[in-house]
């Protein structure tokens, strides 16, 4: 078990488990400002977080903690002179797939891997990178440095190109 | 913060966050009636988090709720259908829509992936699923999540099969 302890637990630790009926999950969709980083918090784990400007919008991530998670959905596509970016914090790093869709060439599909290592985000910008409406993906940490990226897709136009970062 | 007010929390909010060991999910599996062929079956507020599964091959018919950010369904599909469809439609045609993106594949076409966009308006309000081409077969995989109180966010992978994947998104 890898979550700290002082994190409040919601079952009482019977060994039939808990049953959560009715959940609903936080729905973050801050006006984003290009360039200037909306910072997520711990306390805000699991929460969908909506990019949803053409003009783009920026993510950080919170210290990574095994066990925190963020879902990142796009829901307007970012125009060409923009971009949506999704960055860690300092010292930590993303490993995993996105499978990347493109809306201009039929039967396509591409997969790019973040290596663990020298990825420190992605960013997408609205063609070859992705960013297009319907563009989504999970970050869970698994550690105290590493994101894992799961359900990842990317949504792009042109060739389909990698979205992640190393600086 | 949109989550609505009236609802229960069972995080006191302590900056740290919460976690939930042991969780079990709600699942709803209609065997006949409501979700079955053309019948509609009326999910709720309070089912939200439920695993919806369609599993019959004469075909589902799910409804979801008013959206209110934050309910959220995952979808599976356990036996395609051979007649009528799996569908999936919002509580309003008129005021509440599907934005987001499907995976489709098709068993039958090597590298036949494409991707299929739900443009939030109401050219979106439903996802079809023939059991072939536009998807729906065994292993199909879909999550809504309400992003406000009138879209509903939609991902997942869609198989297909018999041809080149198509459209599922509907306007009806």
């Amino acid at each position: 078990m890898t979550i700290p302890q002082e994190v409040e637990s919601l079952g009482i630790g019977s060994t039939e488990g808990c049953l959560l009926r009715g959940v609903h999950r936080e729905v973050l969709a801050p006006t984003l400002v290009d360039l200037i980083p909306y910072v997520l918090t711990a306390d805000q784990s699991g929460a969908m977080c909506v990019l949803g400007s053409a003009a783009g919008g920026h993510y950080t991530l919170p210290s990574a903690e095994a066990g925190l998670w963020f879902e990142f959905v796009e829901t307007v596509s970012v125009t060409t002179s923009n971009v949506y970016t999704v960055k860690c914090a300092t010292g930590d790093f993303i490993a995993g797939v996105v499978v990347a869709g493109n809306l201009t060439i039929g039967a396509s599909g591409d997969v790019f891997t973040a290596d663990g290592s020298t990825h420190l985000g992605i960013t997408e910008n609205g063609s070859t990178t992705g960013g297009l409406i319907g563009g989504s993906f999970v970050l869970t940490a698994i550690s105290s440095t590493l994101w894992v990226l799961t359900q990842g897709v990317q949504m792009g136009s042109g060739t389909n190109l990698t979205p992640y970062i190393t600086s | 913060m949109t989550i609505s007010a009236q609802l229960e929390s069972i995080s006191s909010q302590d900056g740290n966050g919460s976690v939930a060991e042991g969780i079990h999910r709600e699942v709803i599996f209609p065997a006949s009636g409501a979700g079955v062929a053309l019948v509609s079956r009326q999910l709720k507020a309070e089912e939200s988090g439920a695993l919806i599964i369609a599993g019959s091959a004469t075909g589902s018919l799910f409804t979801l709720p008013t959206p209110v950010a934050g309910m959220w369904f995952e979808y599976e599909v356990t036996i395609a259908a051979s007649s009528n469809e799996h569908k999936v439609i919002t509580n309003s045609i008129t005021t509440e829509f599907l934005v987001g993106a499907v995976i489709s594949a098709s068993a039958t076409v090597a590298e036949g992936m494409d991707c299929f966009v739900a443009d939030g308006t109401a050219n979106a309000v439903s996802i079809s699923m023939n059991g072939t081409t536009t998807g729906g077969a065994v292993g199909t995989r879909l999550v809504f999540t309400a992003i406000s109180t009138t879209q509903w966010f939609v991902k997942g992978v869609n198989q297909g099969s018999g041809g080149a994947v198509t459209d599922p998104f509907d306007a009806s």
